[in-house]
């Protein structure tokens, strides 16, 4: 093996250990016979307990691997939310009822190849790439909503996934093939020259090409993050599929999809060549988008019953705020190139206490789902009560959803406000800012069902279903602790989040 | 001669598209996905892309089109025939995206010509893809990363295709 | 020689090559047709076909004058257009991939050095898999334009079968590019004319590549689209006459294609033991002569292995089909590549 090689894969290590879960995991499931989804499980958990160590160990010099991948700052603390939530969610698909027995060995390598796609995703820089990394994770994420297939939502729910996400990349696609066109490249920095001396020096129909182009490859990225107007497939699709995918579909691969969509931004965009005009548009369409999503999201919550679906709306309204990020670093003047940073540093820091508390409520709803069969708002009345600890971690998820002390989500949101008023777009604040009142709405009727609603003769009635197991709990607690503690000090947060951003 | 070999290709691919897309009998348009498929590999021939072109036949063509007819063969004949003038609304939308990428196909040539993009004698293109995609500096990471797609969702298709335990019996 | 410098001769060399490429395979697969009933009445005992001409020699001629002349009927409950379309795109592939097989050394005309294979494609072999793929699109177009239940079962069972295959087709292959390192045929007949049969080096491929080729071509024992004791006669059922005779020499040419392929990709195309590349050259247009015969022995053997398995093995059962293919061929086939490759790794770094 020659040394460059060596050295490529060196860098790769996190990868590596992925990939290599996924084989031992298949393997594994052959050898051990009808009994081995737990073993299998055991082993695709230190499988992505060695990919994070590994990453752990990464240095943060930049490193450029294959050509393709750029190893830095920003993609370890991509990867590092992404191998870790598919710690979690392998934790939970394991120890939850959602997934079959029979096919739950088969349900890790899924897991993992997603992970996989993901961290190739934030990770490069190169179109191709690009691709191949979002194919890997979509069409693992298809297969995982459709897994429950007896159930008609499931299988709903892939179809849908499959469907749309298939026209979504296609047109991405498309517009990859246009920006080629455009640079005759393949590799971010070559295509931003080009796109901004077109947009600087070229004709109308110049700028319509980068238009178009970045129309459509907006669509490819706005279907993972679900934004609107490309958020259609996500409440059917978090309702329909089994719980631990949902989690996995809103954190890991909403992460994966924010990852790349603020390094295409980043490099292509945000280059200092590309006129003023230009920069203010697109920022100004993103502004708005943002508001339209996060209205969208928080408004059609309202109305939901089923928690999951709640959720999910709730994750769409997310995507707004997050946007919001996107939108400061749009649409930062020359003059105030730190706004691109700020703008970068609070969708970071969003996407850590999105995260924590997003993954902490589907676990809850999946203990819930577990223990009690609960799904909808009705089935949720009095469950606090019965399941005390689970109830109280549940509180703590949605305090930090909605942005109140003490919890990380609040930081967040402050952060998120402060970098929009940096760039002058108020009225984006002040949208957010209802929004969130809106937000507060829904969450509370949730704790109200939890603790103020039902008598005890109801819990009787309910039926348990099963046990919530104690590494479940152990989790759930561990997450909600998380969430108080970087609300109180967020410090090392913020250090590693503007490490990321160097 | 290269440009009627275009002209030929190109209105393949098209037509046997819209065909796809507008025909009512679902059977149909499977066939008419294979003129698309083949007018695509045609398309790719005339670049001088040979290793591409007849890949696309081999694999297109004459694998997944296939196993596209093999499914729809064995439903029912009253689900193999689809509504058109559900698609009827489409027709505007349709116009203004052809007219869209009209204008920047137009707009694109020019450059593309610039870049030196232009058809140079055809050379054989099959070495030069195989090393690319052995170079560790080129295309190897990708190709490796199909590799793994290719698997994980190979078992997750059998997973989700293969019958229960309980149904088998 | 080419088109830019001379282009009637161009053309007209390139004619003539067609012309006689398509006469030979088409009196071939006539000929074929008998010597199959010839055959198969020696096995079991009968005299076969000996009314027209000596020894039944003329009947193929017969044969093609009542497929003529036969009343050409299109059933009413069919698909017309795609009827009458199948039998054409089930015959067109077995003749279009006869373009890229080499199957003589070169001859020189009028100073000229002509290759003897029609189109000598540097993606050769990638062509002719592509091409042979579209062949069962005749069958199913046929199993589905005929609308009824035993054409349709036919149609149905080729297109699982015929896609199976061809992954093990093509996988066994996979072998031979990496230890030539070329697709074009010429180039692998060469080596093989200078060096060993490739039969020897990839015996495994060999047997894999034959096996598939039967089952491409709907022959005994995987003749289950047209299984004539379970569907009549599978995809056939509806046509008559000469749309019938369409399909019948799509089979036999698709017999000489595969054979054709089997005689360049492991036995050498034109080569003779013993005689190198220098001996067939030093012959001169002789040499293109002897390399022919030697290579029409070869494809001819081939055909009878073909007649012979076929009136001496019973058909496989459907799901024994699918196992044989999924389980046993396709992971020889891949450790084969494996295997192959660890014998051609690269010397040095």
């Amino acid at each position: 093996m020659s040394e460059t090689l060596a050295s490529h894969l060196t860098a790769l290590k996190p990868e590596i250990w992925l990939t290599g879960t996924i084989l031992v995991m298949l393997v594994l499931d052959l050898l051990v016979g009808k009994r081995s989804a737990r073993t299998v499980g055991v082993f695709g958990l230190i499988g992505i307990g060695g990919a994070m160590w590994a990453l752990m160990n990464q240095s943060s010099v930049p490193v450029r691997a294959f050509g393709l991948i750029s190893i830095d700052t920003y993609s370890i603390f991509f990867r590092a939310l992404i191998i870790s939530a598919t710690g979690i969610v392998m934790l939970h698909g394991m120890v939850f009822r959602g997934i079959e027995d029979e096919t739950r060995a088969e349900f890790g390598p899924m897991l993992v190849g997603a992970a996989l796609g993901a961290c190739l995703l934030v990770s490069t820089d190169n179109l191709i790439m690009l691709l191949v990394g979002m194919e890997l994770l979509s069409l693992c994420s298809y297969v995982m909503a459709g897994w429950q297939k007896k159930e008609r939502r499931s299988a709903e729910a892939g179809l849908k996934y499959l469907v749309y996400g298939a026209m979504a990349s296609g047109l991405m696609l498309f517009g990859f093939s246009l920006l080629y066109g455009l640079s005759g490249s393949m590799w971010m920095p070559e295509i931003a020259l080009a796109v901004s001396e077109a947009w600087s020096l070229g004709d109308a129909g110049q700028h319509m090409i980068v238009v178009i182009a970045s129309t459509l490859v907006f669509v490819g990225f706005g279907f993972k993050i679900s934004a609107f107007p490309f958020h259609f497939w996500a409440p059917d699709v978090y309702e329909g599929s089994p719980t631990p995918v949902t989690s996995m579909l809103a954190v890991a691969s909403k992460t994966a999809g924010f990852g790349v969509l603020i390094r295409f931004v980043d490099t292509v965009y945000l280059d200092l060549t590309i006129a003023e005009d230009w920069l203010g548009r697109f920022g100004y369409v993103i502004a708005v988008l943002a508001a339209i999503t996060m209205t969208y999201g928080n408004v059609t919550a309202v109305k939901q019953n089923n928690i999951k679906r709640l959720l999910a709306y709730s994750s769409i309204a997310h995507a707004g705020y997050l946007l919001m990020g996107v939108a400061v670093m749009t649409t930062a003047t020359v003059d105030n190139r730190a706004a691109v940073g700020i703008g970068m540093e609070s969708i970071l820091f969003y996407l850590v206490s999105y995260y924590i508390a997003t993954l902490g409520a589907f676990g809850c709803a999946m203990a819930f789902a577990n223990r009690f069969g609960a799904e909808t708002l009705e089935d949720y009345e009095g469950l606090g009560w019965s399941s005390p600890w689970i109830g109280a971690c549940f509180i703590i998820f949605l305090t930090s959803l909605v942005g109140l002390p003490p919890a990380i989500g609040l930081i967040g949101k402050w952060l998120l406000f402060k970098a929009t008023l940096s760039v002058g777009l108020d009225w984006l604040a002040v949208i957010a800012a209802l929004n969130a009142a809106v937000a507060l709405f829904y969450y509370f009727k949730i704790a109200r069902a939890l603790f103020l609603r039902g008598d005890t003769d109801y819990q009787e009635g309910l039926a348990s279903k099963g046990v919530i197991p104690g590494l479940a709990h152990l989790s759930l607690i561990v997450l909600a602790i998380f969430t108080v503690y970087f609300g109180l000090m967020w410090d090392g947060i913020m250090e590693w989040v503007s490490e990321a951003v160097m | 001669m290269l440009d009627f070999m275009f002209i030929f290709f190109a209105s393949l691919a098209l037509l046997g598209g819209l065909l796809m897309a507008f025909h009512p009998n679902i059977v149909h348009s499977a066939f008419a996905l294979v003129a698309a498929l083949f007018g695509v590999a045609g398309l790719y021939w005339t670049l001088g892309a040979d290793f591409l072109g007849a890949t696309q036949v081999l694999l297109y063509v004459g694998g997944i089109t296939v196993l596209l007819l093999f499914a729809v063969m064995l439903s029912t004949r009253d689900a193999a025939r689809i509504s058109i003038a559900r698609y009827a609304l489409m027709a505007p939308i349709v116009g203004l995206l052809g007219a869209f990428l009209v204008t920047t196909g137009k707009a694109l040539v020019p450059i593309v010509r610039a870049a030196g993009g232009a058809l140079g004698p055809t050379e054989p293109t099959t070495e030069k893809i195989g090393n690319l995609f052995m170079d560790p500096t080129a295309f190897m990471l990708p190709f490796e990363i199909l590799a793994v797609l290719l698997l994980v969702v190979l078992v997750g298709a059998i997973t989700l295709a293969r019958r229960g335990e309980e149904d088998a019996a | 020689m080419s088109f830019s410098e001379e282009p009637l001769l161009y053309i007209g060399v390139n004619l003539a090559k067609i012309i006689i490429v398509t006469h030979v395979v088409l009196v071939v697969c006539a000929y074929a047709v008998l010597a199959e009933r010839k055959v198969s009445a020696w096995m079991q005992d009968r005299v076969g076909p000996n009314r027209v001409g000596y020894f039944g020699l003329l009947q193929p001629i017969a044969d093609a004058l009542k497929f003529f002349f036969k009343e050409d009927i299109v059933p009413g409950h069919v698909n017309k257009a795609l009827f009458v379309l199948a039998p054409a795109i089930a015959l067109m592939p077995s003749l279009i991939v006869l373009a890229v097989i080499p199957i003589a050394p070169p001859v020189v005309v009028m100073g000229h050095t002509v290759p003897m294979v029609i189109a000598d494609l540097d993606i050769g072999i990638l062509f002719l898999f592509a091409i042979s793929s579209l062949a069962v699109y005749g069958v199913v177009l046929a199993g589905w334009a005929s609308n009824s239940k035993y054409p349709l079962l036919g149609g149905v069972r080729a297109s699982a079968q015929m896609i199976s295959y061809e992954l093990m087709l093509g996988l066994s292959v996979v072998g031979i590019f990496m230890a030539t390192g070329t697709l074009r045929l010429m180039d692998i007949v060469n080596l093989q004319v200078d060096g060993v049969w490739n039969c020897f080096y990839h015996p495994i491929a060999f047997i894999i590549f034959v096996i598939a080729a039967f089952a491409e071509t709907n022959r005994l024992p995987f003749d289950l689209p047209e299984a004539e004791t379970e569907l009549v006669a599978g995809y056939h059922t509806e046509y008559g006459s000469m749309k019938f005779a369409m399909f019948f020499i799509g089979e036999y040419a698709a017999m000489f294609g595969f054979s054709a392929l089997v005689a360049v990709l492991f036995l050498g195309g034109w080569d003779i033991p013993f005689m190198s590349s220098e001996t067939f050259a030093s012959l001169g247009n002789w040499g293109a002569v002897v390399g022919f015969i030697s290579f029409m022995t070869k494809v001819l053997a081939f055909m009878f292995l073909y007649i012979w398995v076929r009136w001496t093995i019973p058909r496989f059962r459907y799901d024994q089909l699918m196992n044989l293919g999924w389980k046993v061929l396709l992971p020889i086939a891949l450790v084969n590549v494996i295997i192959t490759g660890l014998f051609n790794l690269p010397k040095g770094s």
